[in-house]
């Protein structure tokens, strides 16, 4: 008997080949909810982040991201009480999840590491207005930072026509990793994007970069509800 | 049926990005999820470090 619904993505559409199994060996079934679906399997608890069973939750989700036009992974851990419980943690989110999953279709992720020296954060303005004025935009500006590699900006120019979106993200710690690029590109066009990447490589100084994928779109799936 | 997922070589890299996207990313429906896994954030730290070490250990191939 089963005490949890563990929860392996969101999709539309029906599957191109047979679901299959779990992480755990258990069938997979999909619960759709209107024009959403999810990809669920039963589990007697939720699972221990090993490095066994992440490579096994990546390959099940893998798998699906072959069988269905558009999918939303879920994070590791995502478990349900029962389907009523899903039901009302989707209920609310369903348009956010459906704009997510129109965008992602037919894509997928490369995730672009960035390696060498940053870029020293940018100089505070001369700060006009009160301190509550001066403290939002700086905390604007932070924000924005961290959302930034102006480090690959000749590289990224070179992409771009190539990128359906774009999720950026500084390391922020010390170390050579300098960020993460994220991009959301028609599976398609895999070769083209490191194509384009090979040909735009020696655009940024001394630094490097090392491209993986393609991936299923994690980074494109919505965060938690603020 | 071509295999695009296989496109670029799995490379310990890769290895770490698996850990990324199923740790880091992907879709939350549950605060639940976060608080449940109470040991994520010492995960991606070491993460962090590992693609920081790897970056340096590793002899890669795009060096030309």
């Amino acid at each position: 008997m089963s005490a949890i619904l563990y929860l392996y993505a969101l999709v539309d559409g029906e599957p191109s080949a047979p679901l299959e199994e779990g992480i755990a060996g258990e069938p997979l079934r999909l619960l759709p909810r209107g024009g959403i679906s999810a990809v669920t399997g039963a589990l007697p608890a939720r699972p221990n982040p090993d490095r066994e069973i992440l490579e096994r939750q990546d390959a099940v989700v893998r798998r699906l991201a072959e069988s269905f036009g558009a999918i939303l992974p879920a994070r590791f851990g995502e478990a349900f009480a029962d389907e009523a419980a899903l039901a009302g943690r989707l209920g609310p989110r369903e348009r956010e999840i459906a704009e997510a999953l129109a965008l992602v279709r037919g894509c997928v992720q490369m995730t672009l590491r960035v390696f060498g020296e940053p870029e020293p954060a940018p100089e505070p303005d001369t700060a006009t207005g009160g301190p509550g004025t001066r403290h939002l935009a700086a905390r604007r500006r932070q924000h924005e930072w961290a959302h930034s590699l102006p480090e690959i900006d000749p590289l990224r120019a070179a992409l771009h026509p190539l990128l359906r979106a774009e999720r950026i993200e500084r390391h922020g710690a010390p170390g050579p990793l300098v960020g993460t690029a994220y991009h959301l590109i028609q599976r398609a066009q895999a070769g083209a994007y490191l194509e384009a990447l090979e040909s735009a490589r020696g655009r940024i100084g001394g630094r490097r970069v090392a491209a993986t994928g393609p991936w299923p779109p994690y980074a494109f799936a919505p965060e938690p509800a603020p | 049926m071509s295999e695009p997922l296989e496109l670029l070589e799995r490379s310990d890299i890769s290895l770490l990005d698996t850990v990324d996207n199923l740790l880091n990313k992907g879709l939350v429906l549950t605060g639940e999820v976060v608080i449940g896994l109470a040991g994520v954030d010492l995960i991606y730290l070491r993460l962090s470090a590992l693609l920081c070490a790897a970056d340096r250990v590793l002899p890669r191939k795009a060096e030309e």
